[in-house]
């Protein structure tokens, strides 16, 4: 058992906090305080140096996009946490009718801001406070649907509706005039989380594959040798990559040229119709707007990430050789095998897997700044969130929109994290 | 019979893999030892073993020539005054379409080395005091319960959960501000740093599975808890902490994005970050940017060659638990 120290005792003690106050304090100074610098100057005009201003909410207006509905569902939310926060608590306590304090609480917030704000939403007071009442019945009214669903419906078909709602809210009233370059940086996440996915697969099957040998020995020298392509150093692959990428003197053109395999591929362009590829010239993979994105999934084929493969094959080692042998006996075919035994014990790692996959690769952007520069590629299509944050603190010096864009990220992850911890358990 | 070749094709499967995931590697060091020349003429097919040996036959360099090495002995002799036909001109080994040319190995040596000292020096530095604070910290959670120990742990847990993203424009502004752009020590502090909520975690959990019983006769013994550190949980724990040192290290020597951010010399550049410029360069020599590469690589590669064992169960253990 540890030992208890009191607070009475902390004078013979107190020199134990040493142990822990080096840690401690580069944690606090390296990873606190820029924590805390970035949620801050979100919310200022900011190069990093000279230039700072407070602009309140403006960044992430000029990102997220701007309506006057929007500020009025905010206020009206606002109040209605007010009045729950602070009303529940004296209504259980027996002091008030919360109802009562929500209405004093919204009447009250809801003027001041419908007198202050009303030029900024070009339209007078009893316009705005009418929005206002609107707004707040229809908050009440999306509460109240929302209890009668959370009774009767699962939580998964709730949080799509919720989601989907929320998409189509945010659609209809403010896309327009948000960043595009944002969104459609999310988009090509979107594309790599999918593709990624995908690419998960070998990893899988090579363990499996792996697993089935009967050689222990085959077994080591397997895992072995599987360990050499990560000692490499990542830089050193992604550069030899982008170097197989020219599309002068690079291998993947030398190959697809050489092998007679492009004509086939742009046979099959002209079949289709893409107009990507064309007889007599070479792609240009890295700075074709319309190669960017397939070039950024397709490299580092075969895509067996080292880590995987050997995590899946710790993962596969509790299976008893008892187990396969009943298999056998019922006559299971590999697939079946696979999916009824090799598949579920290998669910843990592939679920943790997955969830570091997704989380990594929205905040993904170091490689593609190798592979693409701080561009983004040609006409920024690769110009994911990441790379829109890097960009603008250090070559537009926009630190405060930097800070905004980090912050966003931030919260879709938090998102993320929150949704892994609600639906995907991992059993230990 | 059906079952030799259901395990050959089982083999043939992983063997394909692996020739796919070892073709980077394997053309990284094919290019190294050739001529923009020879990789123009046949880009991943390897030179016969004849251009092995090394060719007797030997000439004066051509002032035109454009072979590295002849480029650089006919540049070193202009610059030191000479003239073809002089008593000092360079004769060199007369080159032939099948020549090994290690000298792209000496310069990008000239390159790489400095990186490679620079990211040693970071990455040990960083290792060593890493180890030292967070073994010390979790000593003090795993057999203390101090006042606050509850909040402290939390204030290091919370980080885990912190993705990394949002941080990086203030962190430079903060390391601006520190007057710490341009330094290693920049790069051995926040790898420090950014190495503690992992590794207490993981030693945190290691250091309550030591017999309890060790550290109670120790302090009936009077040992402190500095000796209780150095004489019970260091020896006991040299495996995890052998297998996290490893493991910090390949991330320092991986890392580029701090470097290439905060470095502007080019001789403080660390591995990565220096990649990134011999890439960068207009007319590509590709041999010497392939050795570069090749020679980047080996010390990794060394390192896992004599922990081999360490290795796979790090990386398999470490990866579940982090």
């Amino acid at each position: 058992m540890p030992k208890y120290v009191s607070i009475k005792r902390l004078t013979s003690y107190w020199r134990l906090y040493l142990f822990v106050a080096p840690a401690a304090v580069l944690v606090g100074i390296f990873a606190y305080f820029p924590a805390a610098s970035a949620i801050y100057h979100a919310f200022f005009r900011w190069n990093g140096s000279y230039v700072k201003e407070f602009v309140g909410l403006y960044n992430f207006h000029q990102l997220l996009g701007w309506s006057p509905f929007l500020w009025l569902v905010m206020v009206a939310w606002v109040v209605l946490l007010m009045a729950l926060l602070v009303g529940r608590p004296m209504w259980l306590a027996g002091w008030a009718p919360w109802g009562l304090l929500l209405m004093v609480c919204g009447l009250g917030v809801a003027l001041f801001t419908a007198g202050t704000e009303s030029t900024v939403l070009h339209m007078n007071a009893g316009e705005a406070w009418q929005w206002y009442g609107r707004t707040m019945w229809a908050t009440v009214l999306g509460v109240g649907l929302h209890q009668i669903v959370r009774r009767n419906w699962s939580q998964v078909v709730q949080g799509v509706l919720v989601l989907y709602g929320f998409l189509w809210f945010y659609y209809q009233s403010m896309y327009a005039t948000g960043d595009q370059t944002l969104w459609s940086g999310f988009g090509v996440i979107f594309i790599l989380v999918l593709a990624n996915l995908v690419k998960m697969v070998p990893s899988i099957a090579t363990a499996v594959v792996i697993h089935r040998l009967k050689s222990e020995r085959w077994q080591y020298i397997y895992r072995v040798l599987f360990v050499v392509p990560m000692i490499v150093p990542g830089m050193v692959g992604l550069l030899v990559w982008k170097s197989f990428f020219d599309p002068t003197q690079g291998i993947l053109n030398r190959v697809l040229l050489g092998s007679g395999f492009y004509d086939v591929m742009v046979w099959f362009d002209d079949l289709v119709g893409w107009g990507v590829f064309h007889a007599g010239s070479s792609p240009s993979w890295l700075g074709d707007a319309s190669l960017v994105i397939p070039s950024l999934i397709f490299w580092g084929f075969p895509w067996v990430g080292t880590v995987g493969v050997l995590i899946y094959l710790t993962g596969l080692a509790g299976i008893d050789e008892s187990v396969y042998e009943a298999a056998d006996i019922a006559g299971a075919t590999s697939l079946q095998k696979f999916t009824y035994i090799e598949f579920p014990l290998i669910l843990t790692q592939v679920r943790i897997n997955l969830v570091l996959m997704i989380i990594a690769t929205l905040q993904t952007y170091g490689q593609i700044l190798i592979l693409l520069g701080d561009s983004g590629g040609p006409q920024g299509v690769a110009l994911v969130p990441g790379l829109y944050m890097f960009r603008s603190a250090f070559v537009e010096l926009y630190a405060g929109k930097a800070c905004a864009i980090g912050l966003i990220v931030f919260f879709f992850i938090l998102i993320l994290t929150e949704i892994n911890n609600r639906f995907v358990r991992v059993e230990k | 019979m059906s079952n030799f070749w259901k395990t050959a094709g089982q083999h043939l499967f992983i063997w394909a893999v692996l020739l796919f995931a070892f073709f980077p590697l394997y053309v990284t060091f094919a290019i190294s030892v050739k001529s923009n020349k020879q990789f123009n003429n046949q880009p991943f097919s390897p030179l016969s073993l004849s251009g092995f040996v090394e060719t007797l036959e030997r000439k004066p360099a051509a002032p035109g020539a454009y072979d590295t090495k002849e480029t650089i002995l006919v540049r070193e002799a202009l610059e030191a005054g000479l003239k073809p036909g002089d008593a000092g001109w360079p004769v060199v080994r007369l080159s032939t379409a099948d020549t090994w040319h290690w000298e792209n190995w000496i310069v990008a040596w000239d390159t790489v080395g400095t990186y490679i000292f620079n990211t040693i020096l970071v990455a040990v530095t960083a290792v060593v005091f890493a180890l030292c604070f967070s073994t010390a910290a979790a000593f003090f959670f795993a057999r203390y319960r101090m006042p606050g120990a509850t909040f402290l742990w939390y204030f290091f847990l919370v980080l885990m959960l912190m993705p990394g993203v949002a941080n990086l424009v203030p962190l430079f502004i903060l390391l601006r501000d520190m007057n710490l752009i341009n330094s290693l020590l920049a790069l051995v502090i926040i790898g420090i740093s950014g190495a503690q909520v992992v590794q207490i975690f993981i030693l945190r959990n290691f250091i309550e599975e030591i017999p309890q019983d060790m550290f109670d006769a120790a302090d009936v013994d009077g040992a402190s808890p500095f000796r209780q550190v150095l004489y019970i949980v260091l020896p006991m724990s040299g495996s995890v902490i052998s297998t996290l040192a490893i493991l910090q290290f390949i991330s320092v020597w991986n890392d580029f994005l701090l470097p290439f951010i905060i470095i502007r010399d080019d001789s403080l550049l660390t591995l990565a970050a220096g990649l990134i410029k011999l890439d960068g360069e207009y007319v590509k020599q590709w041999g010497e940017m392939m050795a570069g590469y090749s020679i980047a690589s080996l010390p990794l590669v060394l390192i896992f060659l004599f922990t081999m064992r360490l290795f796979v169960r790090g990386i398999s253990a470490g990866a579940v638990k982090g």
